[in-house]
């Protein structure tokens, strides 16, 4: 029961995170759906599984925190590529500040805890 | 479609993995299914189509992607925030909500008392209306319910 309350807790802060992890990857160039995909998925302590990231980066879209755009390839089909937008920025910038107090406060707790 | 797409490493297993994650996706919205399917059929090509790809490379790739399950659960929980907001939040008239306005009119004259009575425990079960018009409804039939009483009672006299 205590480690499925911890595994939720987790997938929720990892959820939480995600999404600004994704806006910084798209804050200083355009990139390729599918390498910023399979970058992502390296990263194990935030990603479970790749394909979970598409249903994210949609909503990002629809949201307006990234724009999308379609670029011919030299092989193949056309390749999405997403970039951030103004708002993408702003609201990647409001949690950066965020996050550091949230992370040097529950890490001042649980070092005192444990 | 493209002719050059089955000779892909990997094809049958491309087409078999989009087949299941489509499967599972039938509860999204349909433009959100397709996206869904258009993203993850993008990403398998660009492993089949890379340099030196083997089949090995594209099941790792699919196997990387994860449970088509899973990626649409997470699709559902991204959408149901937003979702709550377009559903309405009153469900629309059935046959339920139809035959305890039929009753609650016109069941003092089928059966008196009862007839009202079955309308308005209809009105109750029915999701369409809140508790505020349930409790209305309540009052004003037991109003005609008690007249319907006292006149029995009266001819009983």
């Amino acid at each position: 029961m205590e480690a499925t309350g911890q595994r939720t807790s987790l997938t929720q802060l990892r959820r939480g995170a995600l999404e600004y992890c994704v806006l910084a990857l798209v804050a200083d160039e355009e990139r390729y759906a599918v390498d910023l995909v399979r970058d992502l998925g390296e990263v194990e302590a935030l990603v479970t599984s790749e394909g979970t990231l598409y249903p994210l980066l949609s909503r990002l879209r629809r949201e307006g925190l990234v724009a999308t755009t379609w670029r011919e390839s030299e092989a193949g089909p056309p390749r999405r590529y997403y970039r951030i937008t103004e708002s993408g920025r702003v609201s990647l910038r409001a949690f950066a500040q965020e996050w550091t107090s949230f992370r040097d406060a529950v890490d001042t707790l649980i070092t005192e805890g444990t | 479609m493209d002719m050059t797409q089955t000779d892909l490493p990997g094809a049958g297993a491309i087409d078999s993995y989009i087949g299941r994650v489509d499967a599972a996706a039938r509860s999204l919205p349909p433009d959100r299914r397709i996206e869904l399917l258009d993203q993850l059929r993008e990403h398998l090509d660009a492993v089949a189509q890379g340099p030196g790809a083997t089949e090995r490379a594209v099941l790792a790739a699919i196997d990387r992607l994860g449970d088509p399950a899973e990626i649409v659960a997470s699709e559902d929980d991204l959408a149901t925030s937003a979702r709550a907001v377009v559903m309405p939040t009153r469900s629309a008239w059935g046959p339920l909500e139809i035959i305890a306005v039929i009753l609650l009119i016109a069941g003092s004259f089928l059966i008196p008392v009862i007839g009202p009575l079955a309308g308005l425990v209809c009105a109750w079960l029915s999701p369409a209306w809140t508790r505020g018009e349930k409790w209305v409804a309540t009052a004003l039939a037991s109003g005609g319910i008690v007249v319907v009483v006292g006149l029995l009672v009266l001819a009983r006299l």
